[in-house]
């Protein structure tokens, strides 16, 4: 399939850049890594590990350009293994910092977390930070960046409806982690 | 309205919740760029490279594998040996090869020769006794690489594909009997094997050579 697209639109970036076009890949590359890096950054927390994640996201989709077929805005492709990235990467290091806290420390890190700075606030990013991968995705999307259901749901390649429901699950989840402070969360 | 305070959370954590820094553009361009060179350097990281040898590769792992266990399964057992034949490793006849990858082609042949040996074994076996579990235990394992081998899109020859299906059928029969051997369903899957001539057409399809020099073994 060949791509096609108006002057300096991104399938004609693309285009060039699948004939061989170095400058068109760093085009491509600059168009979309701070909205990319934001996103991972969001969802990562951490410097290092957003700048892996999204090194990996460009790698990979510079690796796949080729199966890039335009159905969908090239934003939302990249997007989709930013994601898909980011949530299989931090997967992979939650294991091993499990089990590497399971054999130093035995000691949960929110606890610690907790005691460093007991505020609502703080209590809120933990909760955010407990949420399953796809809550969490959804959360941080929908809540925090502003995507629309519809977005996220090309995104995270699920019904709207579905990241509706992700999202009702994950705002109940919250409410249950701040129960007990439910008297400092009215105020 | 009532405003939910969740929201008005939410709304606070916006501008608070793993807020990004300005992303380091020159140092991750630098890394990309490193990442793409080491990759060109590596052929089997090309695009297709993987998939095309996909298949080989696990079925060879498998076959390594299968080629332990039975080591390890039928240590100190007598294991019926074809006569002393040429040294060199053979192949699958051009017809039988089809536009089968030289790879695949390799391991159906291994594997046609390791199920030769085994099901000459166990008929061996089933013939003077209840066969022994441990013998029964390597049914399974050629099963799993016989389904390996079929569900493989590139080993066209249909002939070896015929094969390998009534091989499934007999090796699944024979790893069925591991949980309850007894000599009636043994001589059964025997009969069942000399009747459809499995093991003439199996030989048949093995080209000269002992299977020992396919596997490696002495």
């Amino acid at each position: 399939m060949t791509l096609r697209g108006a002057p300096g639109s991104d399938r004609a970036v693309i285009a060039r850049v699948l004939v061989g076009d170095p400058a068109a890949e760093r085009e491509l590359y600059e168009r979309h890594v701070d909205r990319v890096y934001r996103m991972v950054y969001r969802m990562a927390g951490d410097a290092e590990l957003a700048r892996e994640f999204t090194q990996d996201t460009f790698v990979r989709a510079f690796d796949r350009l080729a199966t890039f077929r335009g159905e969908a805005a090239f934003s939302t492709w990249l997007g989709s293994i930013a994601i898909s990235v980011t949530l299989t990467g931090l997967r992979q290091r939650k294991r091993r910092w499990d089990r590497e806290i399971d054999l130093e420390t035995a000691e949960p890190v929110t606890v610690r977390r907790e005691s460093l700075e007991p505020d609502l606030r703080r209590r809120l990013f933990e909760a955010i930070d407990a949420l399953p991968g796809g809550y969490r995705a959804v959360l941080v999307l929908h809540e925090l960046e502003g995507y629309t259901h519809e977005e996220i749901g090309a995104l995270l390649d699920i019904d709207p409806g579905t990241s509706k429901a992700q999202l009702f699950r994950a705002r109940a989840k919250l409410r249950t982690a701040l129960g007990p402070h439910a008297r400092d969360w009215h105020r | 309205m009532n405003e939910d305070p969740l929201d008005r959370l939410l709304d606070q954590a916006r501008d608070q919740y793993n807020p990004p820094p300005s992303s380091p553009r020159e140092a991750m361009w630098a890394a990309i760029q490193a990442r793409k060179g080491e990759r060109q350097g590596m052929p089997w990281r090309q695009p297709g490279t993987i998939r095309k040898l996909a298949w080989p590769l696990g079925i060879a792992a498998l076959l390594a594998v299968g080629f332990g266990l039975g080591r390890l399964t039928q240590e100190g057992q007598v294991a019926p040996r074809h006569a002393l034949g040429p040294t060199t490793a053979p192949t699958l006849p051009n017809e039988a090869q089809g536009s089968t990858s030289p790879a695949l082609a390799g391991a159906a042949l291994q594997h046609l020769s390791r199920t030769e040996t085994f099901l000459t074994g166990f008929r061996l076996e089933a013939q003077a006794r209840v066969p022994d579990p441990a013998l029964l235990a390597g049914a399974r394992d050629l099963l799993g690489t016989t389904r390996l081998l079929l569900d493989s899109p590139d080993l066209q020859d249909q002939r070896v594909r015929q094969l390998l299906r009534e091989l499934e059928v007999v090796l699944a029969q024979v790893a069925q009997l591991q949980a309850e051997p007894t000599r009636e369903d043994a001589d059964l899957i025997v009969r069942e094997l000399d009747e459809q001539g499995v093991l003439p057409r199996l030989r048949t399809s093995i080209p000269a050579g002992p299977a020992a020099n396919i596997s490696g073994e002495s």
